[in-house]
């Protein structure tokens, strides 16, 4: 039964993210939109059905993207409503929770979350492919590939371009003016370079 | 049969009776006429193609096989039909070679980038073709191999060249170190962490947007600026700092949200988390103060000791500037042609039968094409119902295509993985080599194992060529060939995870304690702890990069995130930092793990030296944490240096008699030299074009008055 729940619930997902689809700039040249989207479903899908690792944590991130929103579809509502239930009966078993919970509120919170993914999902996105490129260098400069030339201690160079650091065309969001802070920051950190 | 007659008439030169193979062949003894490598030519034009040694043709006078000669397709363990069969097209040197257009003239990043490949070396292009069914499209763009190593970017030589000498400078000045120095060192060291501290004691939501904004703002000058100076060093360490901040901006954004009130009740504010990190900063730097100030021998040994590991780290980066292979450039190409992470099967039909259709063993070569071909050669006698696919890295299986190949063709199949030998040794290729063992085996593939050429003695082994250059066995490919070995002599190494059942931490299973797993979280929590085992090996500690943990999971990644704080909190596994990982996203390098820890984890083979005397990260990325499995029991077992052959499943064929030459007997008997007057045809297209086998004389032809033109063969010693 519970297991029932948690796929009507990937299904939902999935029929409310594609009625948007993919922006094209978020796709890198080694996926396509139907891998990305897949992608967006699986993490839409994990942030709800794990609603116990965040939704009550107010320091956490994710809790800024789940509030209300209309108009959403009743199927998708009754998904996350089974799996809401089904979620805080887990956390009152394992004493994650006390009390009383409106578990509508989070439902309709929850919801919101799902409508709104495009509001998260793609700066999430980024900020995880810009870490797993840097991640993949900083092993990539450790390592040595097999070599004709000579000896085990050549490295063999970055198979990574650095013009190929990703999403070099999408707009950021900015902030504002320098401060006193950071220029005083910066010429401490600089004596080192 | 095409025949052909040149002949002299009072100075004129009269073609009669050539066709287009014959008159391409006279003129281009080592291109065919789609400009595809000559089978059994040797570089450039000309027909020289080296000195028969041991039988076999093709070497050089240092010794070392000529590219693309019998010596050396046997000493990589090739055989011609496969090398052919890619195919491996050749360049010259040259930047406008009609290859290089041919391949990559639709990509104009990579094209730039391969005109500077080939305007340093000749080399190959190493064709690849998709798997079939591949959601990325089976085209792809070559791999480039130039026969010597390229710099690509003047500017990173220079800046490695130039930091290379900065740590000599350093290390010299250590071993003059006084005392005194030390100390004078280290109190500088505990300023900055306390101002690291005080900056983070003022912070406020604004100040910390604005200075994320305004490192931002400035990278962006610095790039604006660079790119009208002209400097190439310039540019390239703007482009670097602009990537970063732009990353920075968004992590800091989130971290400036909570910073001063938690939403929920008894929660941490942001400021007090970076209070902590920095806290410890000051205590690490005045640990370290202490230590010079009370035990400066030790403390000044361990200084010139990392002093000495930047050395060697700063010449890995020198000779990192040149680099042998080299892949189309992702940027601007559509999706999944131009990658270099792309999974590569050599389109010989049976090959990708066995794959497609077949349930026979899969080997995953994992550093690039001539391993897998060599591979590809071997199996055909030793393994004949396996099949082969490779990546050009053992760092590139990141990426969709891995699990989308083990779901559609490697379920319930054992699968070979091939790291080089060497690669046994590295703490990184290993931790890459098993986390791909276990995102297969989490996507359904059967059993999964490492192979790799036997070491000799715990080293790699030295081995010669036929023409007795010194070689080593450190290749799959060199095993194969020059090594004389078998793929059942490969050593086979494999690590197994423990089941992984934690349902005793959930209330069902009987815990009453004060920490529980939720139930419904026990299967992802199950997984990323069996994630770090099979990454941590027998050791139980491993640097693990979130993307790594999150692959080898099969989770996402922000799911494998709260995985991990589950484990933690459950105290299952440690969690550590060299550097205080929020410290490092606003550029600066914080120390929050002891020296002594640091010392350990180095001995140990779980990280490299970090370097330590440095505040900016530069280009090098330190945020991976090190997890440690606390509870044995959850350790994986290793075993090793049984061969291949001791697989229970391994069964080559009885016709299987161990290594044989890969060149077949008709092209060694082609490798004689032909007699004066005579030419011998090597090659299967020549068999074709004069109707005799392989190895068979064939007049030269008849001319009154031969002219020699510039590239005309030669000698008896043409190539057909």
């Amino acid at each position: 039964m519970a297991k029932q729940i948690f796929d009507t619930l990937k299904k939902e997902v999935a029929k409310e993210l594609k009625i948007a689809g993919i922006k094209d700039q978020y796709v890198l040249p080694d996926e396509t939109k139907d891998i990305v989207m897949e992608d967006a479903v699986g993490n839409v899908y994990d942030d709800v059905a794990n609603l116990y690792d965040w939704y009550f944590d107010k320091t956490d991130h994710r809790t800024k993207f789940a509030h209300p929103a209309s108009d959403a579809p009743e199927a998708l509502v009754n998904a996350v409503r089974a799996v809401v239930k089904d979620d805080i009966a887990a956390m009152r078993d394992a004493d994650e929770i006390s009390g009383d919970v409106d578990e509508e509120a989070v439902t309709n919170d929850l919801v919101g979350y799902i409508v709104n993914w495009q509001d998260w999902y793609y700066d999430r996105k980024l900020v995880d492919d810009w870490t797993g490129y840097l991640e993949d260098q900083e092993d990539f400069n450790e390592l040595y590939l097999e070599s004709d030339y000579g000896n085990e201690k050549n490295v063999l160079g970055p198979i990574y371009n650095e013009e190929d650091f990703p999403y070099a065309d999408v707009a950021l969001p900015q902030t504002v003016t320098a401060s006193a802070t950071q220029i005083q920051l910066l010429s401490l950190t600089q004596e080192n370079e | 049969m095409t025949t052909g007659q040149i002949t002299l008439t009072n100075n004129l030169l009269t073609l009669v009776d050539l066709n287009a193979e014959a008159l391409h062949e006279f003129f281009n003894p080592c291109h065919d006429k789609d400009g595809h490598f000559c089978p059994t030519g040797g570089e450039g034009k000309g027909g020289k193609i080296g000195k028969t040694i041991g039988g076999v043709r093709g070497w050089g006078p240092d010794g070392k096989a000529i590219p693309g000669t019998d010596a050396w397709i046997e000493s990589h363990g090739l055989a011609r039909d496969i090398f052919e069969g890619r195919p491996y097209v050749r360049f010259q040197r040259n930047r406008e070679d009609p290859a290089i257009q041919a391949e990559y003239g639709q990509d104009k990043y990579s094209l730039r980038l391969f005109k500077n490949v080939a305007s340093q070396s000749p080399g190959y292009i190493m064709r690849r073709e998709g798997v079939p069914g591949t959601p990325l499209g089976v085209e792809m763009l070559g791999e480039v191999r130039p026969d010597r190593k390229v710099v690509l970017d003047p500017s990173k030589k220079a800046k490695a060249e130039t930091h290379l000498k900065h740590t000599i400078a350093r290390e010299a000045a250590l071993q003059n170190y006084t005392a005194k120095d030390l100390v004078k060192d280290r109190r500088e060291g505990l300023k900055k962490a306390q101002a690291n501290l005080e900056y983070f004691k003022a912070a406020t939501p604004e100040s910390l947007r604005a200075d994320a904004g305004a490192r931002l703002t400035k990278a962006q000058r610095a790039f604006d600026r660079a790119k009208t100076s002209g400097d190439a060093v310039k540019l390239r360490d703007a482009q670097t700092e602009l990537n970063r901040a732009k990353r920075n901006n968004l992590r800091v954004d989130r971290m400036a949200e909570t910073w001063v009130t938690p939403r929920k009740e008894g929660g941490v504010p942001g400021s007090e988390h970076e209070i902590y990190f920095g806290t410890r900063g000051v205590e690490t730097a005045q640990k370290r103060l202490a230590l010079a100030l009370t035990n400066p021998g030790p403390a000044l040994e361990t200084a010139q000791t990392q002093a000495k590991h930047n050395i060697e780290r700063a010449q890995k980066s020198v000779e990192n500037a040149s680099i042998k292979y080299t892949n189309p450039s992702a940027k601007g190409s559509k999706s999944g042609i131009g990658t270099a992470s792309r999974l590569d099967i050599h389109p010989d039909p049976q090959n990708v039968k066995n794959l497609t259709q077949g349930n026979g063993r899969v080997y995953w070569a994992m550093e690039g094409v001539i391993k897998a071909d060599a591979v590809h050669t071997a199996l055909r006698r030793e393994d004949p119902k396996a099949s082969v696919i490779s990546n050009p890295s053992v760092t590139l299986w990141m990426n969709p295509e891995t699990e989308w190949v083990t779901k559609k063709y490697l379920q319930g199949r054992e699968v070979i993985l091939l790291p080089d030998a060497d690669g046994v040794k590295n703490a990184q290729v290993m931790r890459q080599a098993k986390g791909l063992q276990a995102a297969l085996i989490n996507a359904g593939a059967g059993r999964v194992v490492l192979a790799a050429p036997p070491l000799k003695d715990g080293k790699i082994e030295h081995i010669k060529l036929r023409s007795g250059h010194p070689e080593e066995r450190k290749g799959v490919d060199d095993h194969l060939g020059a090594g004389r070995g078998t793929l059942g002599q490969l050593s086979l190494l494999e690590t197994s995870v423990p089941k992984i059942n934690l349902s005793s931490y959930t209330r069902a299973g009987g815990n009453e304690g004060e920490h529980k797993i939720n139930r419904n979280s026990l299967e992802r929590t199950e997984k990323t702890l069996s994630a770090i085992s099979a990454i941590a090996g027998e050791k139980g500690v491993s640097k693990i990069p979130g993307k790594l943990l999150a692959e080898a999971s099969e989770v996402k990644r922000t799911a494998s995130r709260d995985a991990v704080k589950r484990l933690e909190a459950n105290g299952l596994i440690k969690v550590e930092h060299v550097f205080d990982p929020v410290a490092l996203g606003l550029g600066r390098r914080v120390q929050v793990m002891s020296d002594a820890r640091i010392n350990e984890l180095v001995r140990k083979g779980v990280i490299s030296h970090p370097r330590l005397d440095v505040a900016l990260t530069g280009t090098e990325y330190d945020e991976s944490p090190i997890y440690t499995i606390i509870d044995k029991k959850y350790h994986a077992t290793e075993t090793s240096g049984h061969p291949l052959s001791s697989l229970p499943t391994w069964k080559p064929p009885k016709t299987f008699k161990g290594w044989e030459s890969s060149l077949t007997p008709q092209e060694k008997r082609a490798t004689r030299k032909g007699r004066p007057g005579e030419r011998i045809v090597r090659t299967k297209a020549g068999a074709e074009l004069y109707g005799v086998p392989i190895g068979s004389p064939v007049p030269v032809l008849a001319a009154t008055g031969m002219i020699h033109l510039e590239g005309s063969p030669s000698d008896g010693e043409t190539d057909l």
